[in-house]
């Protein structure tokens, strides 16, 4: 059922409601496993290919060979094609992975763990500390995530750390909104009010029983969140913001691609397609999760199913 | 819904196929008879001569003002333009300017006179007008207005660059003092000059547009209308002139020359410019203070493979500080040839057999990253470490005025050694100047050449220069970019002139 | 209506914050505006910097500035463009319009491509065309939107050239207009779309499953009657919260998609300020951002209240 605590900051009580399984929601879901399965396994082919990198891919991934440059993908030395400086597109794809999963992984990372504390602070304790934790999430939402990124960046400079921080920072706000909105939901139940009847304190409230609760949404938020980063980290890298050369990440081998789209355009065309699979990838498997974790949660992780993949923040 | 699905999916094959195979479509939005549509990559900024910030305001000015000479259509000597002729003094030091009469300026503004030339060049040295061109004018002495017609200018010092490098360029554009006085702050974006076009109307970030000056004193050009329209991404501009909604660009990306190269409706014109792209090493900083450090990576550079690789053959090997084209320029330098071992060599000699880390610092502009990614190639195979620092504009400009970087990029494009040679080379300009290898060796040689009147004498101190800046190395120059105008096949007098690769629109006419 | 006017008092600390975040920002990114606004030539002394730097007014302390310049946004002045020395408030409202136009048009592609695909899918649920819309769906939210932009001019405008390639076309011919917006429309709602394409589906499977709807269709109401009356009226308020959503998306993917299409606007405008440390246009634009996400956000919120008779505000 729709209600307006999906989008707004009130959970709403009438979620215990489950909802009907017909046959074509059998169906779906098993649709869905086999989807989720599907993204399941290409996210682990993209994590292996980003541990195992050196092993993998077949040559240097920054070694220039100027007079092999643009060659299109063929059986041979270089299978994926040559870049505009001679490099091997293969290898910089596999190297691009650690990249581009690094800036997801640790981004979503930082995003979960500080939305996490403020949705847990200002949900437990309410009053004037949840009021400011709630306005700070705000200000960040009411900030285009490419402009305040933008910002970051000119102040730290450039650089991997600096851009995971900044995408980071900017991820904030739909992790604190759920965690909050499952805070307040916990708050007022009955194993909680028992356990401060026996005198634990807040912290221990809050990390032992409530926190657990809250662990579902965030993992599949977070999971969807990833594919949202990746994205972003190739537009910015189109700005010219993203990580220095000649590191390669899938975000700025499309974005320096693209200026050989009508001579070479395996070059944006090769990574631009990684992205996709992997994103998809992502978001099935946090479909997948989701359905796993828990079939009432659609719907109600505090952001409307969907929203929270990938959309709502660029 | 079986048909509509079908229907949908076979809607989307034609689609697909018809992208891949017919040919880009003709005929919307193209110029009118006798129109020009430009596309440039920045937006406008201050079309006034005195605080013209680059190219794309220079290509209005150079269309809409004339001054007391230009250059030639496709040289960087001077010929005459509102003077017809002129008489220097035997020291050197009194030019007399004989004007054409008749002349008129836009607008109705009138006739021009030797008032016009006196105000437009003593505005330019009033401190309060704050000219960015103050200093290159700062030669003169006096300007007397003789009688209407005659312009009597008398100099502090000869001064072998006065005409070449000051009145043709963008200081000496005659502004009509009845104008500027009236205009005030709007003079900025309602230019008022004497030259083959008018300026009509400017709109912020979009476009602007000129048009034929009938009363032109050459006589009215035979292009009718110049629309210059912003276009940030120059392979989507190449796209736009390829389908002919625009049929005339500046072209300086190599992949969209390889791509305008292939289409037979365009024609090109390559300008070699008297430009250069060069990096620069602090020589403040260890190890780069060792002048064999210095060798050594010079000789790992591979100008013939990058020019002709990744720059397309829109660059030409340069070795010497100044740029072919320019007075003076001389081949006959110390040119470190590619050789990876002789470069290993000297780094031992100087005490690093087993390399060092150093930083290029830049800003991401036209070929800066291109040529930062291909340094770290020729250096790796040194044994160097080179690390990438790319800002953006801002703290790009910090970071290069603290002096705080191993090694800088950056590209320049001059028309006489006095425009550079005191802000790159001298030591008065150590940063915050532009003097970034912190270089003070030929102060006494940049001094020389400025008051030798004499061009053989002026030439032959110029060659010293060269020579030394070989020998010492704190900068490698890498290539004189081409820039190509590339236009629909229609146009013709599209001229390759190296003292501007921008376009004067009234040699330009349609068949 | 007291819920309107405590919303409204709520965003007042929610603007101030950002402005206040904006100038931060941008007061420590290294750079100084007077270096950049005089360029780089000889005559360029210490004398004739500290100058304009007295002139633009930042060789204050911070917390001064700061204070004189909350004290002029309160009274409606928002200062002088550093580059152009032009009022910012006229500069950007020369340039809004643009923006404005633009995600107008992202949402209007959004919801008209978005609701009929997700009602397709809804209807033929399991089928062929439901698998392949979501699929398609799946796609579009996962391919970085300047390298889709690029393809859609390569492809629409380029080869078979029914649109422009570049520009915003006239202000005040709306056909030009018009055909300079499809392909950017296009390439910035197509991610919302998709996701309203989702949303939407699941929504109305929600409730085509429900009780009260089997009973009308078993009461003979037509199956279109039951549709548009029930269900849509169900999938209005999650679309509803995505648009909201989405909205800050939109407007800082016009940031990127302005430049890929060569359009004049807010995202152009407000990068190339930061790039010139031009305080006062970074700080009005970001909060003209901020205000208009904020008062969307706000629209969303009301109008739930029209879709959904049973929401109500205290």
């Amino acid at each position: 059922m729709w209600t307006l605590a999906s989008a707004t900051r009130e959970p709403d009580p009438a979620r215990s409601r489950a909802p009907r399984r017909g046959v074509g929601r059998s169906l779906r879901t098993l649709w869905r496993r086999r989807s989720a399965a599907a993204g399941a396994v290409v996210v682990a082919v993209a994590v292996l290919s980003a541990l195992f990198a050196p092993w993998i891919a077949p040559a240097d991934p920054t070694q220039q060979r100027l007079l092999e440059r643009l060659r299109p993908p063929a059986l041979g030395p270089h299978p994926l094609g040559t870049d505009n400086f001679g490099r091997d597109l293969l290898s910089r794809l596999v190297y691009g992975a650690r990249v581009s999963l690094l800036v997801g992984v640790v981004s979503v990372a930082i995003a979960a763990v500080f939305g996490a504390a403020m949705g847990l602070l200002g949900g437990y304790y309410g009053g004037g500390l949840d009021t400011l934790l709630m306005r700070v999430v705000d200000v960040l939402m009411a900030f285009p995530l490419i402009l305040l990124a933008i910002a970051i960046v000119a102040v730290l400079g450039g650089g991997l750390v600096n851009l995971m921080l900044a995408v980071g920072i900017s991820s904030i706000p739909p992790f604190a909104r759920l965690v909050r909105g499952e805070v307040l939901t916990q708050r007022g139940r009955d194993y909680v009010e028992a356990a401060r009847a026996l005198g634990a304190g807040g912290g221990r409230v809050m990390g032992r029983h409530i926190l657990p609760n809250t662990l579902s949404p965030l993992v599949v938020l977070s999971t969807l969140r990833v594919s949202t980063v990746i994205l972003t980290e190739s537009s910015l890298s189109f700005l010219g913001l993203g990580v220095t050369p000649p590191t390669p990440t899938w975000g700025n081998m499309v974005a320096d691609g693209t200026k050989f789209l009508q001579t070479a355009p395996w070059i944006s065309i090769v990574p631009g397609i990684a992205i996709m699979i992997t994103v998809l990838a992502f978001n099935l498997f946090g479909d997948g999760l989701r359905d796993a974790l828990d079939p009432r949660l659609k719907g109600d992780i505090g952001l409307p199913a969907g929203a929270a993949m990938g959309g709502g923040r660029r | 819904m079986r048909p509509i699905r079908w229907g949908a999916l076979a809607l989307a094959c034609v689609v697909v196929v018809a992208a891949a195979t017919i040919q880009p479509a003709q005929g919307q939005g193209r110029p009118g008879p006798r129109v020009i549509v430009s596309a440039y990559p920045r937006d406008f900024r201050n079309l006034d001569p005195a605080h013209i910030p680059g190219s794309p305001d220079y290509q209005i000015a150079m269309n809409v003002f004339s001054g007391l000479v230009r250059y030639k259509r496709d040289s960087v000597d001077v010929e005459p333009d509102l003077a017809e002729r002129w008489r220097v003094s035997p020291n050197g030091r009194v030019y007399t300017f004989f004007l054409r009469r008749g002349v008129q300026f836009h607008g109705g503004y009138g006739e021009l006179t030797s008032q016009d030339v006196k105000y437009s060049l003593e505005r330019i040295l009033n401190p309060a007008t704050r000219s960015r061109y103050r200093a290159s004018l700062s030669i003169i002495e006096t300007i007397e207005t003789v009688d209407p017609y005659t312009v009597r200018i008398t100099l502090k010092a000869p001064s072998a660059s006065f005409l070449a490098g000051a009145l043709a360029f963008r200081p000496g554009y005659i502004v009509s003092q009845k104008a500027v006085e009236q205009l005030g702050d709007r003079f900025t974006f309602a230019p008022i000059g004497s030259g083959p076009f008018r300026f009509v109307s400017y709109t912020p970030r979009q476009e602007l547009v000129l048009e034929a000056f009938p009363r032109y004193f050459r006589g009215a050009p035979q292009v009718r209308r110049v629309v210059w329209k912003v276009v940030p991404e120059e392979s989507v501009a190449g796209l736009a002139l390829q389908k002919g909604e625009i049929n005339h660009m500046i072209v300086r990306d190599p992949q969209v020359y390889r791509q305008l190269q292939r289409d037979p409706n365009i024609g090109m014109t390559a300008t070699p410019t008297t430009g250069w792209w060069e990096f620069t090493m602090n020589t403040r900083r260890r190890p780069l203070d060792d002048v064999r450090v210095r060798r050594a990576l010079a000789h790992t550079v591979d100008r013939d493979t990058f020019t002709r690789t990744v720059l397309e053959g829109l660059g030409s090997p340069a070795y010497s500080v100044i740029p072919p084209g320019m007075i003076g320029h001389t081949d006959d330098v110390e040119k470190y040839p590619r050789n990876v071992q002789r470069a290993r060599q000297l780094l031992a000699e100087a005490g690093y057999p087993s390399g060092f880390r150093i930083n290029v610092v830049y800003e991401p502009s036209e070929y800066a990253e291109l040529i930062a990614t291909a340094l770290q190639q020729w250096f790796r195979e040194a044994g160097v470490d080179l690390q990438l620092v790319r800002l953006e504009a801002g703290a790009w400009t910090a970071r290069r005025q603290s002096g705080d970087y191993d090694i800088t990029i950056s590209g320049t494009t001059r028309f006489d050694p006095d425009q550079f040679l005191t802000e790159q080379f001298h030591s008065e300009s150590f940063p915050p100047g532009g003097n970034q290898s912190y270089y003070g060796a030929i102060d006494h040689l940049i001094e020389a050449q400025r008051t030798a009147i004499n061009a053989r004498e002026r030439a032959r101190i110029l060659v010293e220069i060269q020579k030394k800046v070989a020998l010492d190395v704190p900068f490698v120059p890498l290539f004189n970019p081409v820039y190509v105008t590339a236009y629909s096949k229609n146009q013709k007098g599209h001229a390759a002139n190296t003292a501007h690769w921008m376009t004067r629109f009234e040699f330009v006419t349609f068949e | 209506m007291r819920y309107l006017v405590h919303r409204l008092l709520v965003t007042i600390p929610t603007v101030l914050g950002v402005i206040t975040l904006a100038f931060v920002l941008i007061h420590i990114a290294p750079g100084d505006p007077a270096e950049l606004v005089l360029g780089d030539y000889i005559g360029v002394t210490p004398e004739v910097l500290a100058e304009v730097r007295e002139r633009l007014g930042v060789d204050r302390p911070l917390g001064v500035q700061y204070v004189t310049y909350v004290s002029r946004v309160a009274r409606g002045d928002l200062g002088r463009s550093f580059r152009t020395n032009q009022l910012v408030l006229a500069e950007i409202a020369g340039q809004a319009p643009f923006t404005v136009l633009l995600t107008l048009a992202g949402v209007l592609v959004a919801v008209f491509v978005g609701v009929p695909a997700g009602i397709v899918a809804a209807v033929r649920r399991n089928t062929p065309a439901d698998y392949a819309t979501m699929t398609v769906a799946m796609v579009w939210l996962s391919s970085p939107s300047f390298w889709f932009g690029i393809l859609l001019i390569y492809v629409f405008a380029y080869r078979l050239g029914w649109f422009p390639v570049f520009g915003a076309g006239t202000w005040g011919d709306w056909r030009s207009l018009a055909l300079h917006l499809v392909l950017p429309a296009a390439a910035i709602g197509v991610r919302s779309a998709a996701l309203i394409a989702r949303m939407t589906r699941s929504a109305l499977l929600e409730v085509l499953g429900q009780d009260y709807v089997r009973t009308a269709r078993a009461k003979g109401l037509a199956d279109a009657a039951v549709l548009l009356r029930h269900a849509l009226r169900n999938a209005a308020i999650p679309v509803l919260t995505i648009v909201g959503l989405d909205i800050a998306y939109l407007l800082g993917g016009a940031v990127v998609t302005e430049t890929v299409f060569s359009r004049p606007g807010l995202g152009k405008l407000v990068v190339d300020a930061i790039y010139a440390r031009d305080y006062p246009m970074v700080q009005g634009a970001i909060m003209v951002f901020a205000v208009s996400i904020l008062l969307v956000n706000l629209l969303v919120d009301l109008s739930y209240a029209v879709v959904d008779p049973r929401v109500r505000y205290a």
